[in-house]
């Protein structure tokens, strides 16, 4: 029971999410503001591995750890004779570049205010998951909604764009998007939590998904994944405010359509 | 293996369809000189149960027509040399072996001779028998062959590898049992997902070279073959994956395809061609970042 209401919970977010305004007129913004607020964005993908770091030196579930980890190393993937190869953020940089982005441009953009409190922000919380008594569900819960379900969202949303550029790799005309078309599939919700499928594959999402589960034991435990999905939620939201209520000619395109 | 317990056996084997009571008949039939019809009705008596003469021939008719037993004159003299003749051969080993294709049992992988029948493929004008198939959750010895598929893909040889889809759930439990029971030969610490992810290493090299790379079909699978398979031509080895060990560090058959009983090969075959159907392409391209394309093959 208490796993269907966090279902119900995570779809509704997941819709509202998908109904922020900068994404849902995702088509109106001019190719240089969609670069800018992409550039913008590679601030949270850098973050992302002290995220992943922060909740594995936080957890105490072993199991949870390796699994944490194995995600994390995936950032920095090697070949089996132990020769690294590119980084998913050198991907993220090459994606960038080939969406038409100029090496100054990504390197030379400052983080916003708002971009740097939205890190902080999401340290905080995570910060604050240590001393509660539902903490090490409260970590699971926001890294998986905030770094896994919602990125996923985000590039879904975001790929309606990307993909007049970046193909999938089923086209021969366009050069293959290696960073936001994978990320966008093996992040994502693909299934409600409890109905992972042995057959198939796990997302990052369904990964972690099952720990989640296991760790939902009282109707304490579930109010604190809400509560942390809730807040992941919001600072994904002010990520994509900060384009509206900043940029006086962003507004007037969303608003015009 | 004595006479009786052969007899026994052969009353099991399912291609002869007997009955009970027909095996109680043929339980009768000594293994020297041949009984008369009336002296094996009499073992019969003494050893079963009383019975009606005209049953008894009935039975015995049921069992010839069973055999095969046409020839003209008596018929039960001729049950006896076939069974004889048979008896033999299961002592030579050879009974239904050969029918069955069944040419040898090896200890372990035989690396030599797998690369001789490869190489017989390669030199073949027989089109159809230019075929190479391998059914593994990775293949261990896939770097034996390397030199060998390399060739094969150049002289017209189709070549079609089936492996585990290295994030599979599959794959994992399958890592876990090795983990927890297989004997010395395996390492504790064994990774399938780098084991599959350097078998693809490997194919990437043969494309690289490969002048017609279409001829290397390579597929990865999600579920759990009980047998690994390597297929050359009309050669095929196969061996189950045992929970104390590697598929290739097991007993491995021997097997000739189309003999006169298909038992055994046409259902590995077709248990292949089933597999093959519902796992899914996978391409190494040496000029693509292909660990992507791997990571989401089963979730997209």
């Amino acid at each position: 029971m208490m796993i269907e209401e966090l279902n119900r919970f995570e779809v509704s977010l997941i819709e509202k999410f998908r109904s922020h305004p900068l994404l849902t007129q995702i088509d109106a913004i001019a190719w240089h503001d969609l670069l800018e607020i992409l550039i913008q964005r590679r601030f949270l993908s850098l973050s992302i591995v002290n995220i992943y770091e922060f909740v594995i030196d936080a957890l105490a579930d072993q199991e949870i750890k390796r699994t944490v980890r194995g995600i994390l190393n995936e950032e920095y993937p090697r070949n089996t004779k132990g020769i690294p190869l590119l980084s998913h953020r050198e991907l993220l940089f090459q994606d960038l570049l080939n969406l038409g982005a100029t090496p100054e441009m990504i390197l030379a953009m400052p983080e916003t205010h708002a971009t740097r409190a939205i890190r902080d922000e999401s340290y905080k919380l995570m910060v604050s998951c240590v001393s509660e008594k539902y903490g090490q569900v409260g970590l699971v819960a926001f890294l998986r909604f905030w770094a896994e379900v919602l990125v996923s969202v985000e590039y879904s949303c975001l790929w309606q764009r990307i993909s007049e550029r970046l193909s999938d790799g089923q086209s021969n005309h366009k050069i293959r998007s290696e960073f936001y078309y994978f990320h966008m599939i093996h992040d994502r919700r693909s299934s409600d939590i409890g109905k992972e499928s042995f057959l198939g594959g796990l997302t990052h999402a369904q990964e972690l998904a099952i720990h989640l589960q296991k760790l939902i034991v009282t109707e304490d435990a579930l109010l604190c994944c809400i509560n942390l999905e809730e807040n992941a939620y919001q600072l994904k939201c002010q990520f994509y405010d900060q384009f509206i209520s900043t940029r006086s000619a962003l507004r007037e395109s969303l608003t015009q359509t | 293996m004595n006479w009786y317990n052969f007899l026994e056996t052969l009353c099991k084997y399912r291609e002869y369809e007997l009955t009970a009571l027909e095996a109680e008949v043929l339980m009768c039939l000594g293994e020297g000189k041949c009984q008369s019809k009336s002296d094996l009705l009499e073992t019969y008596i003494r050893s079963y149960s009383e019975i009606e003469a005209e049953a008894f021939t009935q039975r015995l008719k049921s069992i010839y027509k069973k055999f095969q037993i046409t020839g003209k004159g008596y018929k039960l003299p001729q049950l006896h040399s076939y069974l004889a003749e048979k008896y033999v051969q299961y002592q030579n080993k050879d009974i239904f072996f050969s029918e069955i294709g069944l040419t040898h049992i090896y200890s372990n992988f035989p690396r030599d001779t797998f690369g001789e029948e490869i190489d017989r493929v390669i030199h073949s004008s027989d089109q159809e028998h230019k075929r190479v198939d391998i059914l593994q959750t990775f293949a261990p010895n896939l770097n034996d062959y390397s030199e060998h598929l390399t060739q094969c893909v150049q002289n017209d040889v189709q070549v079609r590898i089936l492996l585990a889809w290295p994030y599979s759930k599959a794959a994992k439990l399958r890592e876990d049992v090795l983990r927890r029971y297989a004997s010395e030969n395996t390492s504790p610490e064994i990774n399938i997902c780098d084991c599959v992810i350097a078998n693809l290493e490997t194919l990437e090299k043969i494309i690289r070279v490969a002048s017609n790379p279409k001829l290397l079909d390579i597929k990865l699978y999600d579920t759990l073959p009980s047998l690994a398979i390597y297929r050359a031509g009309d050669y095929m080895l196969a061996a189950p994956f045992l929970h104390g060990s590697l598929a290739v560090n097991t007993f491995q058959l021997e097997l000739r395809l189309y003999p006169s009983n298909q038992l055994i090969a046409r259902t590995l075959q077709e248990d292949f061609e089933l597999m093959w159907q519902v796992a899914r392409p996978f391409h190494p391209h040496p000029d693509r970042n292909w660990r992507n394309d791997l990571k989401i093959l089963f979730t997209s």
